[in-house]
């Protein structure tokens, strides 16, 4: 133990040479660079960074990547409490309380909470890190494929928490979540499950266009159909002292950040479970376990430590499996795997042995990051709240853009705008009509993990798996996650039942919308029937989930007389933005805000995507917000730039084929861009 | 207005050109290459093998193709590589600009009567080379009991899988077919290091198929302390470090059986295959062949390959290509024998 305290000791040393430290500052710099984009994240980051790690003695060489992949959920709040874009998939959560903050003129107060909750977070994660290092194989090797399924459970009995008082649509929603995780090549017999011989499909639905879709899109349409600034009250000074206090509600709600971080580790490390649902089923687990959590939804600060702590919390755990087995948790690890392999580290017991030096230079690069990644923030972030005060027709051409290209970096294909647009337009609806969204996401991410470790623990251990005693255990834990959610749910469900109106039907738009999801489940049934049957068992059911509890809502929506007075909060999702207009007016302008999207895919199609998003700004600005023409001519001009030399020179992004290039090949030879 | 939307989309395009695109050069496939990207798209997530291969290689090809184009690799995984094999074949620019790496086994899938999302025709390929050719062994910890070929035919065994196309369960299936082996497949595992992590739980026993080369890089210490045992080697030839270990091949009397064995294990000798979309204009076509036999010999990508431990035993792409057609220019007997034993036995 003495000797290991030693060689930690050492690894600071090492770590603190002003070559390395400054090589790890610049890592951070561009970790929080990268977490403020929206949709671009660690992984992104480390793919750019590794090859220029090669000629880096080792120490260096973590001290860069571990510096960008740990605080990119720091600065993912930014985005997240200004606008409702969550600057990385792990921000989704964040969202919910942060932006409302913000709305209330606290951005201050979220940015404070959220900053210096994700840096004790991230210590906490290395800290336990540091600590597990002698146990690290003996723990992974105490896990198995029932502890893995789990744990998938577990984070699927968040839906019962996340859906709030609606919990029908949440478990509608979970399941056709569910669903359309299972869209791609099955993992026993490889089947390509409702593709459609689409090969953007064949990998599945991407993740970045689903969570953009479904919280970034929504926030920005009702940006555009509210006409307001998204700080509806006066900011008042966003000060050091405003961020002052959310660093004393940090200080107030100390337990809670000690609990979420323990749990982002845990989940952390198992693999497959990413900052895309710990945020999640962390932010449920406080409504849950919190009390007064009536305010979570509404500007609640607590919903803003939660998350953060977790996400940052589980790199920590995130490296549990990769350095002792070498299999990676998430899809950053896998990367950061590459970069071992690269400076000659082999995970296992070298690592925790002759390289073990390597490992604790690893761990501190990890806790210095998070530290300085929060400062960082707390000193720089008040001054970007700025563009919180930003008229929606200058904010939207700059963010818009960058959500676009930012998507089509989940697989730099057309689909991943497709599926922006469709899950944007799903998402506008669900918040409109009171769906909670988080089930859907929950579902979505856990699905291939529930099933892949189902199918597993049942063919190596048949039945017996549920006697395993951390099954057992978890299977506790769940069922106390799940008791008060559900009793609750059963009653609220009778009380709405019983005031059922049986002599006059309401067709309204919560009926429609409720009747295409069960349309879907349907021909998803039905196209799904010939699919050889290990394949069918996980999909099957969770279209017959999304179907029963999408009748149950269906019928309280074209009989329901009872209507339970809409507390905000209700659903564990922003309440729908209060608004004035005329339903009328209202739909218009979404059709209108989503018809630009279109209109890009479209500009983008015919000219390229970088002269697109120049194109776009400029008639966005010019024809549809009536702005100057040179005004919109130079913002054009900037945000094209800028694009330009972030993802054409920086990350080489190879653009898709455009009708113009088609037209003029010599042009695409030329320019490259079309 | 649609004449003006035109007029800026050509103007915005000229401001983006890159000028040394502009450049004049007397050799064409220098000019067209110059300030250009090609992609190497990868069919696999990050941090696999084949994923480190491709990368490597594409960090030094670039020097070695006239006008010295950027080389990009860009993961594309789904579907055991289909989706990045039907991209490379359909979708890509047929200009020379996309190169990429799928499965040593998806070229004789469709030989093997497994067609579903196939789009593509493996002979029609421009391949460009194989980086190694690589031996690969059936590995079992060491309290399975499973220490010889013996031990395999007689005593109960489990090994892991990764899904249908995968190798791990190719491999496992054709041995259990073909030889009638007591031992059963658990597939769905997410890769072959999940399977070890398993067979270290004591989940299953073991994993057959495991390349040598990663063997050896990755845990070599296993083989030191003796914690796992290697009861038969996989591929056409015998590896010289192995030469205790009988080979697959040499396991059956039957010259069809043989053959079949043959067919599908012939695989290993295109370990690392890299292809780019069928029809691109000759003289590039011999330009990116020529640049990966060129990197092959360049001694900055063989001490990198070095330092990873990445075995280099290179295929030209003119003896892939060869290789795929004599692939499918076995008898349809010895075809049907190969077909069947990839089938997915009953557990």
């Amino acid at each position: 133990m003495e000797g290991q305290l030693d060689m930690a000791l050492q690894a600071l040393q090492t770590l603190m040479e002003p070559h390395r430290l400054s090589i790890l500052v610049f890592g951070v710099l561009l970790g929080l660079a990268i977490g403020v984009m929206p949709g671009l994240g660690g992984v992104v980051a480390l793919a750019v960074l590794i090859p220029f790690t090669y000629n880096m003695d080792a120490p260096s060489a973590f001290a860069l990547l571990l510096g960008v992949a740990a605080v990119t959920t720091t600065s993912d709040l930014i985005p997240a409490v200004l606008f409702g874009v969550p600057g990385t998939v792990g921000a989704a959560a964040t969202v919910i309380d942060g932006h409302a903050l913000a709305q209330k003129g606290q951005a201050g107060r979220a940015f404070g909470a959220g900053f210096v909750s994700a840096a004790l977070g991230g210590v906490f994660g290395a800290f336990v890190l540091a600590l597990a290092v002698p146990l690290l194989q003996p723990i992974m090797l105490a896990i198995g494929s029932p502890e893995l399924l789990a744990f998938s459970i577990f984070g699927l009995s968040m839906v019962a928490t996340l859906s709030g008082r609606a919990p029908l649509k949440g478990l509608a929603g979970a399941g056709i979540g569910l669903m359309i995780s299972m869209v791609g090549s099955g993992t026993q017999t490889g089947t390509l499950r409702w593709t459609f011989d689409q090969l953007y499909l064949f990998d599945g639905v991407p993740l970045i266009p689903v969570t953009l879709g479904l919280f970034a899109l929504p926030e920005l349409a009702d940006l555009a159909i509210n006409r307001r600034r998204i700080a509806r009250e006066v900011m008042g000074n966003v000060s050091l002292s405003s961020q002052w206090e959310g660093v004393r509600d940090v200080g107030r709600n100390w337990w809670l950040v000690i609990k979420c971080s323990g749990l982002g580790t845990i989940l952390g490390a198992v693999p497959g479970i990413g900052s895309a649902v710990i945020d999640w089923i962390v932010y449920g687990y406080a409504a849950r376990t919190e009390k007064n959590a009536e305010t979570f939804g509404s500007g609640d600060i607590r919903g803003v430590i939660a998350p953060e702590a977790a996400n940052n919390a589980k790199e920590g755990g995130h490296l549990v499996p990769t350095i002792a087995f070498g299999v990676p948790a998430g899809a950053s690890m896998t990367l950061l795997l590459g970069a071992f392999l690269l400076h000659g580290l082999t995970p296992g017991p070298d690592m925790l042995g002759r390289n073990l030096d390597i490992t604790y230079s690893i761990i501190w690069s990890l806790t210095l990051a998070n530290v300085m990644g929060g400062m960082i923030c707390l000193l720089g972030a008040r001054h970007l709240a700025k563009f919180a005060e930003m008229k929606h027709e200058t904010l939207l051409p700059l963010v818009m853009p960058i959500v676009f290209v930012a998507t089509f970096q989940a697989t730099r294909s057309w689909g991943d705008l497709y599926s922006l647009l469709i899950f944007g337009v799903i998402g506008w609806i669900m918040k409109r009509l009171g769906w909670p969204r988080p089930p859907m996401v929950l579902g979505f991410v856990i699905g291939p993990i529930f099933e892949r470790y189902l199918f597993l623990s049942n063919e190596i251990y048949g039945y017996s798996w549920l006697m395993r005693p951390v099954v057992i255990v978890i299977g506790v834990v769940i069922a106390w996650a799940l008791y008060r959610p559900l009793s609750q749910t059963v009653k609220h469900l009778a009380q709405e039942f019983r005031h059922l109106d049986r002599t006059t039907i309401k067709v309204g738009p919560g009926a429609w919308f409720t009747g295409v999801w069960m349309v879907v489940a349907v021909a998803a049934l039905i196209t799904s029937s010939s699919w050889p049957e290990v394949e069918q068992i996980v999909p099957r059911t969770a279209c017959w989930a999304a179907l029963i509890a999408g009748s149950l809502n269906l019928v309280t929506e074209l009989f329901g007389g009872y209507r339970p007075k809409a507390a905000a909060g209700d659903s564990h999702d922003l309440p729908p933005t209060d608004t004035p207009l005329e339903p009328a007016v209202m739909l218009r302008r979404a059709a209108e805000f989503f018809g630009w999207l279109a209109g890009f895919i479209l500009l983008a199609g015919l000219f390229g995507f970088l002269p697109a998003i120049g194109l776009f700004v400029f008639v966005f600005m010019s024809i549809g917000f009536k702005q100057p023409l040179l005004r919109s001519a130079i913002f054009s001009l900037c945000m094209a730039l800028f694009c330009y030399g972030v993802f054409d020179r920086g990350l080489h992004v190879p653009w898709p084929q455009a009708v113009l290039g088609d037209i003029w090949p010599a042009l695409r030879e030329y320019s490259g861009l079309m | 207005m649609l004449r003006t939307l035109l007029g800026l989309g050509a103007a915005l395009a000229a401001i983006f050109a890159t000028p040394a695109a502009a450049a004049p050069a007397a050799d064409p496939v220098a000019a067209f290459y110059k300030g250009r990207t090609v992609q190497v798209l990868i069919g696999f997530s990050p941090g696999g093998g084949y994923d480190i291969y491709a990368r490597t290689l594409a960090r030094h090809m670039g020097k070695h193709i006239p006008g010295n184009p950027t080389m990009v690799p860009q993961n594309m995984p789904g579907a055991g590589t289909l989706k990045v094999a039907n991209y490379i074949y359909n979708v890509a620019p047929k200009n020379g600009t996309v190169m990429g790496t799928f499965a040593r086994g998806i070229p004789m899938e469709r030989l093997l009567g497994r067609t579903e999302g196939q789009q593509f025709d493996a002979t029609k390929f421009t391949w460009i080379g194989s980086v190694t050719d690589e031996p690969s062994v059936c590995v079992f910890w060491h309290q399975s009991g499973i220490r010889t070929w013996e031990d395999m035919k007689t005593k109960p065994w489990k090994v892991g899988g990764s899904g249908i196309t995968s190798d791990l369960d190719i491999y496992a299936n054709v041995l259990r077919n073909m030889f009638k082996l007591p031992g059963r497949l658990i597939s769905g595992f997410p890769g072959g290091q999940e399977v070890l992590l398993s067979m270290q739980r004591r989940e299953v026993d073991g994993r057959c198929n495991w390349s040598w080369s990663s063997l050896i890089s990755r845990d070599k210490y296993m083989l030191d302390q003796k914690l796992i045992n290697i009861p038969i080697q996989l591929g056409v030839e015998k590896n010289p470090d192995l030469p205790n270990v009988p080979l697959v091949l040499d396991l059956t009397d039957d010259p069809k059986e043989k053959a079949a064995l043959r067919l599908i294990f012939s695989r290993q000798v295109i370990a690392r295959p890299f292809a780019a979309p069928p029809g691109i204009p000759a003289d590039r076509a011999k330009a990116l062949r020529d640049g990966f036999d060129a990197t092959m010999k360049d001694p900055a990508f063989l001490a990198e390959a070095e330092k990873l431990q990445l075995e280099v035993r290179p295929q030209s792409g003119a003896r892939v290509e060869q290789l795929i057609k004599e692939i499918y220019a076995y008898p349809p007997d010895v075809v049907k024998i190969a077909a069947s034993a990839i089938q997915n036995a009953s557990r």
